[in-house]
């Protein structure tokens, strides 16, 4: 892909680069959100975002949820995610776990999108605990090709 | 249940994974996990998301419980912005003397693999007869 030098996006994204490192620095030892990422207190689910020309994905990490009581809202170019994670078993005392690694219970994460949504047709699939979002852009955000009349 | 690592030497180069995952061709994750005792045995659940359910290759060899997944093959697209990447699963747990290993039990649902190790029947003490010669 031809990659354009864009001031805003670009310094933007440095920015939040900035932010994330200050922030996994400024966090107590044991608590690094990448290489366990149930344990990431700050940001949950964690996501991958993409764009391509009609649409932009939103996939997030998000094992052992109930797909019906995931609430995802739309409105404009904001998308916020909120569920609930049910422990493994409630059964159980604390005194007979040997390890308790998985972070379970509610969480909600927004995010801005780069373009405004067609919320009427946002779909979603949950899958082998990957939530895959898939926003249409609305018909203004997208790019438009005009024709050139030859007088 | 002590967690250890080993190297393992298989057969197929591709998935030889070491300690940490670090090393070999493909990168592994060590998945988070809560281990929990019950009168039965014990439960063991690793969070493993984006793994098909084939890809999931957990064995038992020489006390060894081994946990792992395979990478799954995302679709490539043109990220904005990237948390996380399509990576496999790697960990490995020691098993006491007391699970049976014939009976261990996995089940893998949306992203949670589920196993049960249970214990095995206690030893039973044997009577032993003592003959008056």
């Amino acid at each position: 892909m031809l990659r354009i030098f864009a001031p805003r996006q670009d310094f933007a994204a440095f920015r939040r680069e900035i932010d994330r490192s200050l922030e996994s620095f400024l966090r107590p030892a044991g608590a690094r959100g990448d290489f366990l990422p149930a344990r990431n207190p700050r940001e949950y689910p964690l996501v991958n975002v993409a764009e391509d020309a009609d649409n932009v994905y939103i996939e997030a990490l998000a094992p052992g949820l109930d797909a019906e009581k995931l609430q995802i809202t739309v409105l404009r170019n904001q998308v916020t995610i909120a569920g609930e994670k049910v422990p493994a078993s409630t059964d159980f005392k604390a005194e007979s776990y040997h390890r308790s690694e998985r972070a379970a219970g509610r969480f909600t994460r927004t995010f801005q999108l780069p373009s405004e949504t067609d919320e009427a047709k946002v779909a979603a699939e949950y899958r082998n605990g990957v939530l895959t979002i898939t926003l249409p852009k609305s018909e203004g955000a997208k790019p438009r090709q005009i024709a050139v009349n030859v007088a | 249940m002590a967690e250890s690592t080993v190297p393992t030497a298989t057969a197929e180069p591709k998935t030889t994974a070491c300690a940490g995952g670090a090393c070999g061709t493909e990168r592994f994750i060590s998945p988070a996990v809560d281990i929990f005792e019950g009168a039965k045995g014990l439960n063991l659940v690793a969070d493993v998301p984006g793994l098909d359910k084939e890809s999931i290759a957990d064995s038992v060899e020489n006390d060894l419980l081994t946990i792992k997944g395979a990478a799954r093959q995302g679709i490539e697209r043109d990220y904005l912005h990237r948390e996380f990447q399509p990576v496999g699963y790697f960990r490995q747990f020691k098993l006491g003397n007391r699970i049976d290993r014939a009976g261990i039990n996995a089940e893998y649902k949306s992203g949670v693999l589920h196993l049960t190790l249970p214990f095995a029947e206690a030893a039973k003490p044997r009577q032993i007869a003592v003959k008056v010669a």
